[in-house]
């Protein structure tokens, strides 16, 4: 992929992917902080905008990789195709306020484009990838709920100044927001430039022997500015929404949240991590995109149902449940539908045999 | 970046720990000059009624500096309506025993001989009941256990209050003394007066209590 006109126009649907996933995801990390002014929405948006980038462009091979594996979309106008398919089906279901998880709306569109192309899925990947959908609010629910009994006792035991724990829990609000950016970026990317990766011609970059930048590394850097800007310019107002309306956390449930979450995307992004418990024979995770909503819906559950499981709204669960079914089943058959516009109506091959 | 961390909060935790103090010492003069003014002492009595407009003075420039402090750099968020309630019911602690002084030196009711053993008490456990809210107070910022053990302590000495109160009054308008109607009921308002500053102390207890349970996380 040079960068043509044509090129950059097919490139613009994982440019506005990204867009959408850094105006609402970065909510997910800052919401509470910001919404409640713990933090500025300036100093929010500038340590996401940088560790987005910095987690997608040095971690987000490993996620990507999976998805590749589900799908090796091997033409430039259909990874185009599957991509704007995702795009839609995440504006189209956030406009109808359902829950949508980018991560699943680019799962469904891959297939429609295995589909369309007559190629098998592997059944293999694609168990891999739907049980982390069930076990990333799970797993969520399950730190929140460690976090919370951890800081909880010591709370308890430590007896300190209001205001000296309104000062650490800004500081820990600020430190697990570079985590969750961090692995926003790295577990994400996937679903924003994941379908561009085979069909990529971005060369590697030396800079004599100090310096190196794959091609994929700059397909990732490219997707990690769109989610900073869809972070500078729009997520604020969901910030507000999540931090005020939505959610009433305390900042130390606040941090929980964002800790949990976070770590639900380390773990299914980090191959670092992956390798690690593997040399020491211990059971490893896929490493899969992941919602990060649902992962910090999961942990709000996990903090309510710790509390004695006051103030805990089931009806989440349902909503969570039929944006799994809804939304890779919609982004499906809108890929399929784009694909055959694209192939037959402005005659560009989506996919090659 | 850095300005996130410039810690605002110790210099506000110790301007708050400035202002327990002004309260504390408003209660302990405001003992001192009831005392004085039972016992005649009238040139002391007047210092007092100084002191206490000084102090209570400096508690109103310490609580306007706390709520500017805590609304513009926008400390505890999710607390500074609790804490601000709070610091503003101590307010009304310092102000009703600097009225009760000012009024006192204004009346000039007659405390009987009989009644002053009694008057004195009742300022002396007023001031015990607002002692133990101080360091109920304390144990709301610093997240002690304590916190309700206390509370439980100023319903007691609010209590006792009431019961001097209750003596005070009976002695008054049961005595075979003659004294007129006129007086008793203005001796009955100063009982009354006093007391209060007990009753305003057992409501921010009552206060205290429920933002204890809304500090746990």
């Amino acid at each position: 992929m040079s960068f043509t006109l044509g090129s950059i126009v097919f490139l613009s649907a994982g440019l506005f992917m990204g867009w959408s996933l850094g105006a609402n995801d970065a909510a997910n990390i800052f919401g509470t902080a910001v919404g409640t002014k713990m933090i500025k929405f300036r100093t929010a948006a500038t340590i996401c905008s940088i560790f987005v980038i910095a987690g997608a462009v040095i971690s987000g091979a490993g996620a990507s990789h999976t998805l590749g594996q589900l799908g090796a979309i091997n033409a430039l106008a259909g990874a185009f195709a599957v991509s704007l398919a995702a795009a839609l089906t995440v504006f189209g279901m956030t406009k109808q306020c359902l829950p949508v998880s980018t991560s699943q709306s680019i799962v469904g569109s891959i297939i429609g484009w295995n589909l369309f192309a007559g190629v098998s899925t592997d059944p293999v990947i694609l168990y891999k990838i739907l049980s982390t959908w069930l076990f990333a609010p799970l797993l969520g629910a399950v730190f929140a709920i460690i976090f919370y009994c951890a800081i909880n006792f010591i709370l308890n035991r430590v007896e300190i100044h209001l205001l000296r724990l309104d000062n650490y829990s800004r500081i820990a609000l600020v430190l697990a927001g570079v985590f969750g950016s961090y692995s926003l970026g790295a577990n994400n990317i996937a679903n924003v430039m994941g379908v561009f990766i085979n069909v990529s011609s971005f060369g590697d970059i030396y800079i004599k022997d100090l310096f190196h930048i794959s091609g994929i590394q700059q397909l990732f850097l490219i997707g990690g500015i769109a989610i900073s800007i869809g972070v500078i310019t729009y997520s604020k107002k969901v910030m507000l929404t999540v931090g005020t309306n939505i959610f009433k956390l305390s900042p130390v449930t606040a941090f929980i949240v964002v800790l949990a979450s976070s770590t639900v995307l380390f773990i299914f992004a980090s191959e670092g991590l992956k390798m690690w418990l593997i040399e020491r024979n211990l059971p490893s995770f896929p490493l899969v995109p992941v919602s990060q909503s649902q992962a910090v819906v999961g942990a709000i559950l996990g903090i309510g149902i710790i509390k004695g499981g006051r103030n805990v709204n089931f009806k989440i669960l349902w909503k969570i449940a039929i944006g799994w079914i809804l939304t890779p089943i919609l982004s499906l058959m809108i890929s399929f539908v784009l694909l055959f516009l694209v192939q037959n109506v402005f005659m560009q091959n989506v996919f090659l045999k | 970046m850095k300005k996130l961390f410039i810690n605002r909060n110790k210099e506000l935790e110790n301007e708050i720990e400035v202002y327990l103090l002004s309260i504390h010492n408003a209660t302990l003069t405001f003992n001192e000059g009831v005392g004085d003014y039972v016992k005649n002492n009238h040139k002391r009595f007047q210092e007092r009624i100084d002191k206490l407009i000084d102090i209570e003075r400096q508690a109103d420039d310490q609580l306007k500096d706390l709520k500017y402090k805590l609304y513009k750099y926008n400390l505890i968020p999710d607390f500074s309506g609790d804490v601000l309630a709070l610091l503003d019911s101590l307010d009304d602690i310092s102000d009703a025993s600097k009225q009760i002084l000012i009024q006192l030196s204004i009346e000039k009711p007659n405390i009987y001989d009989y009644l002053k053993d009694d008057f004195i008490k009742l300022a002396e456990t007023s001031l015990k009941c607002v002692e133990t809210l101080l360091g109920g107070v304390r144990g709301f910022f610093s997240n002690s256990k304590a916190v309700e053990e206390i509370v439980n302590r100023v319903y007691f000495y609010e209590a006792e209050v009431d019961k001097i109160e209750e003596v005070l009054k009976r002695q008054i308008f049961n005595t075979e003394i003659t004294i007129e109607l006129s007086e008793r009921m203005h001796l009955r308002y100063f009982i009354n007066k006093i007391a209060q500053i007990s009753d305003t102390a057992e409501q921010i207890a009552l206060k205290l209590s429920i933002f204890k349970l809304k500090r746990n996380i």
